[in-house]
């Protein structure tokens, strides 16, 4: 009964906590939406990922906050920038642009 | 004597003349009065569709006036009867008291700064019993209304979301390396060029708010007029209200999007969008109404002329 117990509470925690934080918004290259890309949220070792749809929007749910690292696999080179994630959604409205002579991800 | 073939048809025609004349007249007044009585229906026609669609245009004047004039009087009898309850003497519970903001932020939140309510509801929140339930309570609306406010803001105007330290007063960089003490952008809105600078002079943990100082530069060059402000911001400055007035008719809002004291950080949008989008509770500066209608007029005097090649 105990154990039932226990998995019940640690379940209901862990739901609870996997809709707690979230970031979304778009991402997009020259003023245009990139569909179809995978972005990775990685927060101290919980992961998640989402595609882009059509128009660019992504969202992505983690079950952590905090300093965390949201990545981009884009024409074969890693991009990376660091977002600071909250018990409350934050938009993350995010752009490919070229930094001498380098592709970045950064916040428009 | 030989007569040719146009003396033969003087002498038949001679006789027919007249009445052929008089026929020709008769005819050509006919023609002319049928082609008169036409013009003149087409007129009249034209005349009753003008009547009739001015007709129309002052009733729905009228109508939409008259509908004005009843919800102005029914909103000001509500946000009279609301705003009482706040100052009447006598018991009013907390439920009451939260019950009549929520009214009042989702009637009025265009027109009204309720910062005051909002910060005086949630210092009595903080030291009644149930402040679990009331201030997350009080937060969720705050963050309900600047939502709504920012999607009809946004959509006329340009905006950037930035994250603070609150531990450095600094920004950091994107590969999270390096921190930067103020941020700054261009952003242009109707053709006018601006740049913010926007800093962070201090936090408050217990009220969730973060100093801010904001330098707005315009022109370029030598010509640059700079301008700076100081301010608080937290969950309760709503964005079409509580924002700093930039000439031409331009505003410019910083809304706090989270706020969290554990990890000593916060999230803020900045948006420069055009007056016409700001609260109902700011009148325009008659120069600048003066200078846009005459903006106008000029543009439409210029259509309006025709073209050396037109003229010809």
């Amino acid at each position: 009964m105990k154990t039932r117990l226990f998995a019940t509470g640690l379940l209901l925690a862990l739901a609870s906590a996997a809709g707690a934080a979230e970031i979304h918004g778009t991402l997009s290259e020259a003023g245009k939406p990139i569909a179809g890309s995978v972005l990775t949220l990685d927060c101290s070792g919980t992961t998640a990922s989402a595609k882009t749809d059509e128009f660019g929007s992504y969202s992505l749910k983690v079950a952590a906050a905090g300093e965390c690292r949201l990545s981009l696999e884009r024409a074969g080179a890693g991009l990376a920038l660091r977002v600071t994630v909250y018990d409350k959604p934050s938009r993350y409205d995010l752009e490919v642009a070229t930094e001498a002579g380098k592709p970045v991800l950064r916040r428009k | 004597m030989v007569r040719d073939r146009w003396d033969k048809v003087a002498i038949v025609l001679q006789p027919v003349g007249g009445l052929l004349t008089a026929l020709a007249v008769a005819i050509l007044g006919f023609w002319t009065s049928s082609f008169l009585r036409e013009r003149e229906a087409r007129e009249t026609a034209l005349r009753e569709r003008m009547q009739t669609s001015d007709t129309n245009a002052r009733l729905y004047s009228e109508l939409i006036s008259k509908r004005e004039e009843s919800e102005s009087a029914l909103r000001k009898d509500m946000f009279t009867s609301i705003i009482n309850s706040f100052l009447a003497t006598g018991p009013q519970t907390l439920e009451q008291k939260v019950l009549n903001l929520e009214l009042l932020v989702y009637n009025f939140h265009e027109s009204l700064n309720l910062k005051p309510l909002f910060l005086h509801l949630e210092r009595l929140a903080k030291d009644s019993p149930q402040r679990g339930e009331y201030v997350p309570r009080l937060n969720r609306v705050a963050e309900e209304v600047t939502k709504k406010q920012m999607l009809v803001i946004e959509e006329g105007g340009q905006s950037f979301d930035a994250t603070a330290s609150l531990k450095t007063l600094a920004f950091p960089s994107p590969d999270g390396r390096t921190e930067i003490p103020a941020i700054s952008r261009d952003l242009a809105l109707d053709g006018v060029h601006r740049n913010f600078k926007i800093e962070v002079l201090g936090a408050d943990a217990d009220k969730e708010q973060v100093q801010l100082r904001v330098t707005v530069r315009s022109g370029g060059g030598s010509a640059a007029d700079t301008t700076a402000a100081e301010f608080w911001l937290g969950y309760f400055d709503f964005p079409m209200i509580d924002n700093i007035r930039l000439p031409n008719d331009q505003r410019l809002a910083i809304v706090l999007n989270n706020f969290d004291a554990g990890r000593q950080s916060a999230d803020l949008t900045v948006v420069f969008f055009p007056g016409k989008y700001a609260g109902l509770r700011e009148k325009p500066y008659y120069d600048e109404v003066l200078a846009k209608l005459l903006a106008a007029n000029k543009t439409l005097a210029r259509e309006l002329t025709p073209t050396p090649a037109a003229r010809r």
